[in-house]
């Protein structure tokens, strides 16, 4: 037990590591403070835009004729345009009467008949929202696509909902929606490379003053292992350190609830899987999982890499598994199924557990389940070769 | 103790010229001196740490080039298309040719529709002169969008005026030296526009984080380095050259090997153009961009080596060290608005990739950031740095010199 205080006395003392909690703290209220209330969703509640649409359909339904030689356009315009703008009305007047419960509805139906509509469109007229196809955007038709049928099972969720509506939980502005918003994008690397940074010298370290570490009455095996424990311990307070951020995002724009939804998508072939509603809650614990998966890879391999190499340097190198699976993951590009047995291909935790990867790869490969087998799988081994190491070398720090 | 004033000078003085006379008289121990800190700093690990980051990353590139869709054009032009006429969905339906009725930046648009249709038609027949052509009008016609009203509404869906020019040019010098046009991106010269635009990102953080501890591992073999004689200012030197002929030594070496299984690969193309921006927009062949960007890296190494010198010898942290590293290279990122003023500090040269297309400049929104520019700032910047540092080793050799006088003790 003393070792363990003793260790983790070192941790929260090394200027290192206070540096690292400093800039995380600081760039996650830097975050907080100036970048998160700049976020424009592109699937925003816009009131104008909806009435726009709605005024100018509404002109053309009051005017058009539709008769044997009408253009071919005409024509699928009358067809499509009526159901359509009833809709856009509707989610009008619930805007308008402050009723969120069937705006929610309404919104609902509104993006799952848009969605079939613009898919099998014939004549290649109508399009997903505009800021899809930014200039460069090979994928606008496929992000499109997957945000609009995200959105309608988002607002099915909330029209049955038993908690208090309103617009920060429609865009998706509340502090547990911006947390799973980040935890999806970037966030993942920065606390992966957090950990590595923190656990980088908790072994390299002793060699400074070996006599006293060697004082200590236990095993090299279990002494790596508490080290591996207060390096994990470390890396937990990295997230604690994260709660400032939270707080402030959550008193300004609302916390949200833990029942908000959290949409997984279910891999079909051609991208016509089905999508479904996980609580936020189930979400953040598979994730919380599967990150603590991580750090311990991590640290492991940090730990077996330094009694092997005795070298800081070579412990930096570890960071280059975060972006290996650059190399290999491409959109658009068939996907041998053996690439998913590979821990690095599970680096974005938050698009694997949602499904987004399966979708943008056109595959099935990579599940949650199959990702927690991996990184335990992966875990394990390396633990063992360290124990093996350890006994082969008969070693002292 | 107790000496007059003019005797302290003189003996200043003389442990001054004694020191330069010794140094002159055992220059050539300074060589042996060099070769052992080189014997010793060959083996290790750090040195062989990055060698194996950069083998992974070689091999990491050729699979990346491989699977990914970098430079395919059909694929952008697709893409490009798409945006366009998302673009022109903003526009009511009108006469394009009435200039009654429709506004020039919906006539330009429309104009665009035309030329990038060649384009697509280009790609589909097979015929380069038809898609170089209709790239090449393009870029003329998008030239004129820029300066129009309204031009905000629809900048997300059309290129910046940077991305512009640099097509421009690199097709006007497809069209004129009578090239292939690249429409896949397994070939040579995609190859090293890929590999350099991220080593062009990594050098600087690669030679920062490698020499972050360049002052402090002398601990290591402490017994080894103090044997020699030496002031700290010729170990020092010693260990900057040292480091220098790992450096380069390293950048040849990852030079070689990428061109040459590039050109087994691919076929070597070394005259293919590349279209860069200097305070103007024009293209070089293949092999003058390797150049560049060899001698680029070279003084940015230099850069990298000095900042970590004096980040070690006030800090003596190797993680600040890095810290630091990191921050000045974001710099111009962090804060745009400095490098529109300060245009000839460094932190705006850190990142070639973005200096040589022209980002910075962009980004920055000051034209002063060029290629050119950064070899001057650079250069200078070494030079300033290496003075200082001359400076700062000198005063404290002397003050080591006159504790060990004062000391009576022995050299």
């Amino acid at each position: 037990m003393n070792y363990i205080k003793w260790e983790l006395k070192g941790f929260f003392s090394n200027h290192k590591n206070l540096i690292i909690f400093a800039l995380l703290l600081i760039a996650s209220l830097y975050y907080a403070l100036y970048i998160a209330p700049a976020y424009q969703p592109i699937e925003s509640v816009n009131k104008e835009e909806v009435e726009a649409r709605y005024e100018d359909r509404k002109e053309f339904l009051d005017n058009v004729e539709v008769r044997n030689g009408s253009h071919p356009l005409t024509i699928f315009a009358a067809l499509v345009y009526p159901k359509w703008n009833e809709l856009d009305g509707e989610r009008l007047t619930a805007l308008a009467n402050g009723d969120l419960y069937s705006y929610a509805q309404a919104t609902h139906e509104w993006y799952l008949y848009a969605d079939e509509n613009i898919k099998t469109d014939p004549y290649d007229v109508l399009r997903y929202n505009p800021r899809y196809y930014t200039y460069g955007n090979k994928h606008a038709k496929e992000d499109g696509h997957y945000n609009y049928l995200y959105s309608a099972e988002r607002y099915s969720q909330y029209a049955s909902a038993n908690y208090e509506l309103n617009l920060n939980i429609f865009e998706e502005r509340t502090a547990l929606q911006t947390l799973k918003r980040l935890l999806e994008s970037g966030l993942p690397y920065i606390l992966l490379l957090t950990c590595l940074l923190l656990s980088n010298d908790i072994v390299m370290k002793d060699r400074k003053h070996p006599s006293i570490v060697n004082g200590f009455p236990m095993t090299p095996f279990k002494r790596m292992m508490l080290k591996g424990l207060v390096a994990l311990i470390g890396c937990l307070t990295s997230i604690a350190i994260l709660l400032p951020a939270f707080l402030i995002i959550g008193f300004r724009d609302g916390f949200g609830t833990l029942d908000l939804p959290a949409v997984v998508y279910n891999f079909a072939f051609l991208n016509n899987g089905t999508y479904e509603s996980i609580s936020m809650g189930m979400f953040l614990s598979k994730y919380v999982v599967m990150l603590l998966l991580w750090f311990v890879l991590i640290i492991s391999l940090v730990l077996l890499i330094s009694i092997l190499l005795k070298n800081e340097y070579f412990n930096l190198t570890i960071g280059i598994i975060c972006f290996i699976e650059i190399t290999y993951y491409q959109r658009r590009k068939i996907l041998d199924d053996w690439l998913s047995y590979l821990p690095t291909s599970y680096v974005q935790i938050g698009d694997v557990i949602s499904g987004y990867r399966n979708y943008a790869l056109f595959t099935d490969s990579i599940t949650t389940e199959k990702g927690f087998m991996v990184l335990f799988s992966t875990s394990i081994l390396i633990i063992l070769l360290i124990w093996l190491v350890i006994k082969k070398k008969k070693m002292t720090i | 103790m107790g000496e007059k004033p003019v005797n302290k000078r003189k003996n200043k003085v003389l442990s001054l010229l004694s020191s330069i006379l010794s140094s002159i008289l055992r220059g050539i121990n300074v060589f042996r001196l060099m070769k052992t800190i080189f014997l010793v700093e060959r083996k290790n690990l750090k040195f062989r740490s990055i060698l194996s980051v950069l083998i992974l990353f070689i091999i990491g590139s050729f699979i990346y080039l491989e699977n990914s869709q970098f430079r395919e054009l059909e694929a952008a032009t697709a893409a490009e298309v798409i945006a366009k006429n998302t673009a022109l969905d903003l526009f009511r339906n009108t006469d394009a040719t009435d200039p009654e009725v429709s506004t020039p930046i919906y006539r330009n648009l429309n104009v665009q529709s035309n030329q990038l249709a060649y384009r697509s038609l280009g790609l589909i027949m097979d015929d380069d002169t038809t898609y170089i052509q209709g790239a090449i009008e393009l870029t003329k016609v998008r030239h004129e969008i820029y300066s129009m009203d309204g031009y905000n509404n629809v900048s997300q869906f059309i290129p910046t005026y940077r991305q512009n020019q640099l097509d421009h040019v690199l097709y006007t010098a497809i069209d004129d030296q009578n090239e292939r046009l690249l429409v896949e991106n397994s070939n040579f010269p995609t190859y090293i526009i890929l590999l350099l635009l991220v080593l062009g990102v990594g050098w600087y953080l690669l030679v920062g984080i490698f020499s972050s501890d360049i002052l402090l591992d002398e601990e290591d073999h402490k017994s080894l380095v103090n044997g020699y004689p030496f002031t700290m200012a010729s170990k020092l030197s010693a260990k900057v050259f040292s480091y220098l002929v790992y450096m380069i030594g390293l950048l040849i070496i990852t030079f070689v090997i990428t061109v040459i299984v590039a050109s087994i690969k691919y076929g070597i193309d070394l005259t293919y153009p590349v279209a860069i921006f200097n305070g103007d927009y024009f293209t070089i062949a293949i092999w003058e961009y390797l150049g560049l960007a060899f001698l680029y890296f070279i003084c940015l190494s230099l850069t990298a080596l000095t900042i970590s010198i004096i980040l070690n010898y006030y800090f003596k942290n190797l993680y600040i060290a890095i810290f630091v590293h990191f921050f000045l290279f974001f710099v111009p990122q962090l804060i745009p608005a400095l490098g529109e003023w300060f245009w000839f500090l460094p932190f705006n040269y850190l990142n070639f990739s973005s200096v040589i297309n022209g980002q910075v400049a962009e980004i920055t929104g000051n034209q002063m950031v060029t290629l050119n520019n950064g070899f001057i700032v650079l250069v200078i910047t070494i030079v300033i740095m290496f003075l200082f540092i001359y400076w700062q080793f000198y005063r404290s050799q002397i003050k080591q010199s006159k504790m060990v006088t004062i000391g009576g003790g022995n050299v």
